[in-house]
Parts: structure tokens; C-alpha cells; sequence
């Protein structure tokens, strides 16, 4: 046997793994000598074919769907999010298909939060309105919470508007009647949606409009912890108040404001910058976005998105009266309501019909899921766990304070969040020397991270990466802070410390695969008493801080860093 | 970007060493993740294996699938030195369970009119489209293929796998070098299959 084949054997077995025609009969007669081997690659085309066609088949078949939750058959993975993911799924015994959230697990899941997870589930399932997707069940398998409903097909009011612009107000003021509806429903049930926006609403193929919610853009937790675009909360919501029904009608003036005028009443860069412009010109008033509306539309809207809470509809059924009340002559109003429904549907089978048949009738599932509608129940931390491991050859070491790393050691942070959040890591020596250990421009992986289990620093460019001592020098103090949104006053900090330590500058070692800038790179002299002192002091200051402006979460861990006996 | 490739291939070895580590640690939602990734390419791999009885079975691929549950409730066992070593593990442990879960099927009272079905040796599908005897010359010559040649074929004849996914499994820099090995991996079962053929 050849170690070094021939060429031209190497290239009829590649067409071979290829699937490419070859001309056996021309080979063999170029190549003689080689009848064997070629008879044996002709042999082996069969036996890939035969592999290939029983394949097609059993895909063919339906063998090849994914696996089962419940009585569910799960088909196809349709979205995720920060609390789930979303499963297109089939029910045997109903014979139909349902959209199927699955909430993902987390360290801390126990009997009690399963529960609780069930219970929201069931009380989304007594919802029962035209306007609110239908919940058909939840229910525990295998451990996982699952919630299904039904699943709608429809773009969204986001997609609505960025496909044809800011819509016609007879037609944005009957989608916002019927999510006032749905809100009757909602609340009635003594839920808060706590995330009406744009992207949440659907229009069903035979005109529905749905409120949903597809789950990929959870902001709130159960502690009630938000991010991602606040655009659509209230201010007082965006300054940690409790959800309430009121939250979610401002949201609905929000969203009535975003289809007349494809643009928001407040914007801004972060949660900060939109709290600025609530207290200081507040909302742009909607006929400055877009003239000819009537000014009776106008009020209402600008009414409702109002930055005092006192100023705005109380209830849904206020909201929906005022808008059925619109216009001069109220009856006029309604029946270009009606005209505006009978449009709607007219497009649904005409132009959208279209539209969703070249997005090759994309599936939207929206699922009302689990934390979103819950009102925020006992505060919990933000972060459940965070720990400190060594990266050892043998497997992880979870690092208790005190404990021992030395230079070539690789370290890593597991941190659970239970709600989208800005992490930031920092290490001090014992020199007092601070450096930003996350976030680090280059990683994968940035502020906000989602909820869920993480392992910092994370990747770079799809290559996970660790932190690693590049030398031993006594004590070594990180400090893991973690909050709901940017701090602004952490991240100035974090920015100088970087830019004092351009002597050690962030740098990759390659020669076990790429390291973050070393963790105590420095030889201090120094006797073994000084603990991470200023790192200490930023926590106090911080914690006072965070005291008087919301939550921020953080743990110290304290390590000897020495060199290997 | 840096050892683009390199770093890709680390990334998901890891990935799958770390799901098998949650695995161990009890989290369910690391095993979905698994059985998802898995349990497909299992299904119809031995939709092409497996006698035809069993094919036609109505719940052949729920045997599969209690085959794969299985293995990875024996995973705290295992501790696969690559990804490679893992599929083949899978591949191995699920065809023996599913053989056995057959044959305790055909043990059970009242199953004696499917159990002469199930002994008889029904040609698998590939049998049935290729003839034993290639079949057999084929899984002789496979046998006597280095590991990592027997696992770059398996992966590409039998299961279909991508190049960047055998490269993955086989921690080859690059798809276009899991080619290459794959090619060769040909010729030299070509060259076994003829000496094996009566």
C-alpha cells in the first residue's frame, strides 16, 4: 500500500466524497495499472449512495425530527431568547402545530421556581380575547418548563411599518383599539404585559391583531431588572418602578405613536439619555413628526405618552374610549374604522399574501412567556452566581477566596444572570495597580450580556477564551460588578485604569490557544498584606451608589498568586 | 481574522466537551442541546443500518431515541479525549442499544409472530441496494483503516457530515485539509476493499 497516493487517485476519491460523476471506464484505461484500486473507489460511490439514499428516505419520513417535550413533537427551532426558546412543535393528539417556548434552566431552578414558572404559564392560559394569542397549555417535562400557544401567521407591526412606512390613522387607530382590548383582557386577568411594542404585535394572516410576545427581547425579570431599547417604557417604569397597567398603556401610546409616525416620542442613545429629554423638553409632540393629522389624534397620542403618569389614560377601556370617540363627528371616526378593518384584511389576502410567500411563509411564534407578565415579585440579585474557576488541565477548579494560582494558570468567570446585565470585571495586584478584565473590546461577547449561564472573559472570534497569570506576586483581588444597565461612573473608571496600564496592555499569548492580557504580571515586593484595597474602597463607593440609583450587584474574590513550589 | 479556522474548530470542541461537562453536572438543557445536535443524523443513519423489521417498526426512531437518552445518562463514565472519541462512543453504545432494545422487543410474550420477523437476517436498506458481499469487503476494509481514517470516512460515507464538521471532529486545522484526509482515507479503503472481496 502507497503511503503517498497518486494524484490522480487522490482526485477520483475526493469526486467520489464530492459526489461527482466520474468516467470509470476513461480512468482505468489512463491508469491501468491501478484497475484494483479504482474497481475499489467504484465500490465505495455505491456504498456512499446506498448511505445517501436511506438517509433522504428516513428524512423523507420525518425520522430525522428533532425530539420530543411533553407530548409535543418539537420541529424546528423558530427563535430564542433571553428566559426561552421558541420551538415550532406538533401536537398529535389535537393534529396541529403550536408555538412551544421552553424556558432555559438555570442553576438555581428548583421545584419552587418551576412552579411559580407553571403558574404564570396557567394564568396566561385563562386570557382568553381575540387579541391576546391564545395559550393552550404549560406544563414540566424532563425538568424544562414549557409553555405552548398557537402560532400565528403574520409579520409583525415593526416589520409592517419598516415594509411600507408610518400607516394610514384610520388603520393605526384600529390596531390600537384592538390592543386596548387586549389590555382589557390582560389586566382583567390581573397581569401586566409589561412589553407591548411593535415587534410583539402581529397581524395574522386573515387580519388579527395579536399580542403576543415572541420571547427573543424579554426586558424584565421578575426583579424587575430591564434592558435592551426602553424606548417604549414609561419613564417611572425606566426608573424602577414596579410594572403596573399603566406601563403598559403608555407603551401602547408608544406604539400608536411609532405606526402614525415610524418614529418613537422619546428617543435616545440609553436609558439615561431618554430620561434626560422626559425631564427636561419631554416627548416630541406627534404633529412635529408627521403634519396633517388631525388634531384630535394628535392630543390623544401625545396624551398618552405623556411623561407625568397623572396626565395619561388610566385604564385600557378610557384609552379605547377616546379613540372611538375620535374625530369630529365620532361615527364618522368608526366607520372609517370599519373601512380601515375591511382594508386590512383586503391587503392581508392581497399584498401580504405576497410578501409572506416570498419570506417562504416565515412561522412567527409569539409566546406570552413567564417573567414578562408578572408584576416584579420579591426583589431578587441580579446575578445568581458568580465563581471564579481554574481552567486546569484535569478539569474547572472552583477558586475559593484564598486560594492558590500561580504563573501559566488559566482563569475564568462563571457568572448566572437572571435578567440581561452589564458586568464589569476588574483585577487589582498587590501593587494596587488596577486593570479592566471585562468587558475588553475584541471579545465576542459584550455589555449587556443575556440572562443566563456565561463564561467571561468569553470568545474571540469564536475561540473561548481565559484570563491568565503571567506571573505570581502575592495577593490578587478581582472584583465582579454587575447592573441592570451601563454605569456610567464604573465605566469612566474602567477606561483609565485600561489606559494606565498600556504597560501591560491587553496581549495573547499563543501558545495554548489565545489568552487574555496577564493577571498579575508584576513582581511586587511588597509584603503580603495589602488586599485589594482600592478595589475595596470602589465596591463601598459603589454600593452607596447604587443604594440611591438602583441595583448593582457585586462579590470580591481575593487569591494568592505564587509561584509553583 | 487570527487562526480563523483553528479558532473555530477549538470553539466547538469545546462547546461540546462543555455540554458534556453540564451533562455530568445534571442540567437538562445541556442534554437537549446534545440530543439535538445528535439525535437527527442518528435516526437516519440507522434508518440505513438497521434490519428492515426494525425500520418499519413504528417507533424506530424513538428506539434511537431512548438509545441516545441512555448514553448520555452513562456520560459521567465517559470522559472523551476529542469529539471524535464522543461520536464514535455515541454511534457505537446507540446501534448496541437499539440491537438490544430489539431483541428484548421480540423476548416479550405475545410477540412470537414478529419475532421470527426480527431474527430473520433481513438485509438492512444499504444491504439490500449495494449486496452483502460489498458490504461486507466494505466494513472489512473500514475495520483495518486507522482510527482517524475509519472516522473521517464513517463521517462523510455514512453520515454525510460536512467537511468543517469533520474538520471539527478530527481537530483538523481546516475543511479543506479534513478533504484531504478523507481522500486519502478513500483511497486506501479502496485499496483494502479489493483485497477483502472474494
Amino acid at each position: 500500500m502507497s503511503t503517498d497516493p497518486d494524484p490522480d487517485l487522490l482526485r477520483l476519491a475526493e469526486a467520489v466524497s464530492d459526489v461527482k460523476s466520474v468516467d470509470w471506464e476513461e480512468a482505468s484505461g489512463a491508469h491501468p495499472a491501478l484497475a484494483a484500486t479504482l474497481e475499489g473507489l467504484q465500490g465505495l460511490e455505491a456504498v456512499a449512495e446506498a448511505f445517501r439514499s436511506a438517509s433522504t428516505e428516513a428524512a423523507k419520513s420525518g425520522l430525522d425530527r428533532l425530539p420530543v417535550w411533553g407530548r409535543l413533537q418539537v420541529l424546528k427551532l423558530i427563535g430564542r431568547g433571553a428566559f426561552g426558546e421558541v420551538y415550532r412543535a406538533r401536537d398529535p393528539l389535537l393534529d396541529r402545530e403550536v408555538a412551544l417556548k421552553l424556558r432555559v434552566p438555570t442553576f438555581d431552578d428548583d421545584e419552587a421556581s418551576n412552579r411559580r414558572a407553571l403558574d404564570e404559564g396557567r394564568r396566561l392560559a385563562r386570557v382568553r380575547h381575540p387579541n391576546v394569542l391564545i395559550v393552550h397549555g404549560a406544563d414540566i417535562d424532563r425538568g424544562r418548563v414549557g409553555i405552548w400557544t398557537e402560532l400565528v401567521d403574520g409579520p409583525n407591526m415593526r416589520e409592517i411599518v419598516a415594509e411600507r412606512g408610518a400607516l394610514d390613522p384610520e388603520e393605526a387607530v384600529v390596531s390600537a383599539v384592538a390592543l386596548c382590548r387586549a389590555l382589557k383582557a390582560v389586566h382583567g386577568a390581573d397581569l401586566v404585559h409589561g412589553d407591548v411594542k411593535a415587534s410583539n404585535v402581529f397581524r395574522g394572516a386573515d387580519g388579527r391583531i395579536v399580542l403576543g410576545d415572541f420571547g427573543a427581547a424579554s426586558e424584565l425579570d421578575s426583579s424587575g431588572f430591564l434592558s435592551g431599547s426602553p424606548v417604549s417604557l414609561s419613564p417611572e417604569r425606566l426608573r424602577g418602578a414596579a410594572a403596573e397597567p399603566s406601563c403598559d398603556l403608555y407603551s401602547l401610546g408608544v406604539l400608536l405613536y411609532f405606526l402614525l409616525s415610524a418614529r418613537y416620542p422619546v428617543e435616545g442613545e440609553d436609558i439615561g439619555a431618554i430620561l434626560e429629554r422626559h425631564e427636561g423638553l419631554g416627548p416630541v409632540p406627534l404633529g412635529e413628526r408627521r403634519s396633517g393629522l388631525p388634531a384630535c389624534l394628535t392630543d390623544l397620542v401625545d396624551r398618552a405618552v405623556a411623561t407625568n403618569p397623572a396626565l395619561r389614560f388610566s385604564t385600557a377601556a378610557e384609552f379605547e374610549n377616546a379613540l372611538e370617540k375620535l374625530s369630529v363627528g365620532g361615527a364618522e371616526m368608526r366607520r372609517h374604522s370599519k373601512a380601515a378593518e375591511r382594508k386590512i384584511e383586503r391587503r392581508s389576502l392581497g399584498t401580504w399574501s405576497g410578501i409572506l410567500a416570498v419570506a417562504a411563509m416565515v412561522v412567527v411564534a409569539v409566546v406570552f412567556f413567564g417573567r414578562t407578565f408578572l408584576s416584579p415579585a420579591a426583589t431578587q440579585p441580579l446575578v445568581a452566581d458568580a465563581r471564579l474557576v481554574l481552567d486546569a488541565a484535569e478539569g474547572p477548579v472552583v477558586l475559593e477566596d484564598g486560594a492558590v494560582i500561580s504563573p501559566g494558570d488559566r482563569l475564568f468567570l462563571e457568572i448566572e444572570a437572571r435578567a440581561p446585565v452589564h458586568v464589569y470585571v476588574a483585577n487589582e495586584d498587590e501593587t494596587g495597580a488596577i486593570f479592566t478584565l471585562f468587558p475588553v473590546p475584541g471579545l465576542d461577547l459584550g455589555n449587556p450580556i443575556p440572562a443566563g449561564l456565561h463564561r467571561l472573559p468569553g470568545a474571540i472570534d469564536g475561540a473561548v477564551n481565559d484570563w491568565q497569570v503571567t506571573s505570581a506576586g502575592g495577593i490578587e483581588t478581582f472584583l465582579v460588578m454587575a447592573a441592570p444597565g451601563p454605569v456610567a461612573e464604573l465605566e469612566q473608571r474602567l477606561a483609565a485604569w485600561t489606559s494606565a496600564s498600556s504597560d501591560r496592555e491587553v496581549s495573547y499569548s499563543q501558545d495554548s490557544g489565545p489568552t487574555l492580557r496577564g493577571v498579575g504580571s508584576l513582581t511586587a515586593a511588597l509584603p503580603a498584606a495589602n488586599e485589594g484595597a482600592r478595589l475595596a474602597e470602589l465596591q463601598q463607593e459603589l454600593s452607596d451608589f447604587a443604594s440611591k440609583d438602583g441595583a448593582l450587584w457585586s462579590q470580591r474574590f481575593v487569591l494568592r498568586s505564587v509561584d509553583e513550589p | 481574522m487570527r487562526n480563523g479556522t483553528i479558532s473555530g474548530a477549538e470553539s466547538d470542541i469545546e462547546s461540546t466537551a462543555r455540554l458534556l461537562e453540564r451533562v455530568r453536572g445534571g442540567d437538562p438543557a445541556a442534554r437537549n442541546d446534545l440530543v439535538a445536535r445528535y439525535l437527527p443524523m442518528l435516526r437516519r443513519w440507522s434508518h440505513g443500518r438497521l434490519p428492515r423489521a426494525a425500520r418499519d417498526m413504528a417507533d424506530t426512531d424513538d428506539l434511537v431515541q431512548v438509545a441516545l437518552m441512555r448514553t448520555l445518562n452513562k456520560v459521567e463514565s465517559f470522559v472523551p479525549r476529542h469529539e471524535g472519541a464522543f461520536f464514535a462512543y455515541l454511534r457505537m453504545t446507540v446501534l448496541n442499544s437499539v440491537r438490544d432494545e430489539l431483541r428484548r422487543v421480540n423476548r416479550r410474550p405475545g410477540r412470537e409472530s414478529l419475532d421470527r420477523d426480527m431474527t430473520a437476517p433481513e438485509p438492512s436498506m444499504v444491504e439490500r441496494a449495494i449486496g452483502r458481499e460489498m458490504l461486507e469487503a466494505y466494513e472489512k476494509a473500514l475495520s483495518d483503516l486507522p482510527e482517524e481514517h475509519k472516522e473521517a470516512v464513517i463521517m462523510r460515507v455514512e453520515f454525510g457530515c460536512t467537511y468543517r464538521e469533520i474538520a471539527e471532529t478530527l481537530g483538523k486545522p481546516t475543511a479543506n485539509a479534513a478533504r484531504m484526509t478523507v481522500s486519502r482515507a478513500l483511497v486506501r479503503l479502496a485499496e483494502g476493499m479489493n483485497e477483502h472481496r472474494p
